[in-house]
């Protein structure tokens, strides 16, 4: 199941390696997992939804 | 090609970073700017309840970019303002106790320089602390939000405050807990939102003007496009 999603609150009942960010580069559009192994300091201190916020993980607006 | 973070207090300056200091960048040879937010509206509230200032978190954030940002083309800036520092910022008593706008913002600028050094590695870091707060930059563009405005009472109280400030340059609007530049704004406009505004003001303006208008500001600008656009590491 995919769930295409906006919602920072919602991020925070999954986990990283379930999270697909979507971005848009020059026209196209772009899809990238993230790698919980570069989150790991942030996700010690902060939520998936805190991070999204911070643009630690991209796919701002 | 030269990779910038910019690590800034909020979704103003976050917003700012992104459509106008990121493209004049790019345009002068940066591969990436970024914004990363310290402080977001959530983890302010939760920090609220828990205590203690927020430096200690800025720090750690600063820590985990530079951690995170391989190789030696990668530089950290920020963008905080002298307005508001947190309780635990290093240096803070000297910061405040100079009346000097010029000398605060340089001792605050050196604390970070300090306080960084030790995880920045070598690898470089430009500290900026805006007078004496973004909404300064706002002040600066009073004429380009009047253009984005139509309700009568913010137009009119526009107009107030532009006689309000007169020829004081925006960078000396000065921080008291009702002159600051954002509580001028807050008090003359009824709609005004900060984030919202604070877009509608900057997102035209020439960086030019801006530079010129806030000289504070300029200078990083310029040793900003002097970095990105230099060959040498």
């Amino acid at each position: 199941m995919v769930l295409a999603t906006q919602s920072p609150a919602l991020l925070d009942h999954f986990d990283a390696e379930e999270v697909v960010v979507v971005e848009r580069d020059e026209g196209a559009t772009t899809l990238r997992r993230l790698v919980p192994a570069e989150l790991q300091d942030w996700l010690a201190e902060y939520s998936l939804s805190e991070l999204y916020d911070k643009n630690v993980l991209g796919g701002r607006p | 090609m030269k990779r910038l973070y910019v690590v800034v207090e909020g979704s103003t300056e976050e917003s700012f970073v992104r459509s106008r200091l990121r493209p004049h960048l790019v345009d002068r040879g940066a591969s990436l700017v970024e914004p990363i937010v310290v402080t977001t509206a959530r983890s302010r509230d939760g920090h609220k309840h828990r205590g203690g200032g927020f430096w200690k978190n800025w720090r750690r954030d600063i820590e985990e970019i530079y951690k995170r940002a391989s190789g030696p083309d990668a530089w950290v800036t920020t963008m905080f303002d002298l307005y508001g520092l947190p309780a635990d910022f290093p240096e803070l008593e000297e910061i405040r106790g100079s009346s000097d706008p010029e000398k605060k913002v340089a001792t605050a600028e050196r604390a970070l320089e300090r306080a960084v050094q030790g995880f920045a590695d070598g690898r470089w870091f430009v500290p900026y602390v805006q007078r004496h707060e973004l909404e300064a930059l706002v002040l600066a563009c009073l004429d380009d939000l009047r253009r984005m405005l139509d309700s009568k009472a913010d137009l009119q109280g526009l107009s107030a405050l532009s006689a309000e400030i007169g020829e004081t340059p925006p960078e000396d609007v000065n921080d008291g807990a009702s002159t600051a530049p954002s509580k001028r704004l807050v008090r003359h406009l009824p709609g005004y939102d900060k984030v919202v505004y604070g877009e509608y003001a900057l997102c035209e303006v020439s960086m030019l003007a801006l530079a010129q208008r806030c000289p504070h500001f300029g200078r990083w600008l310029e040793r900003l496009v002097a970095i990105v656009s230099s060959t040498v590491a």
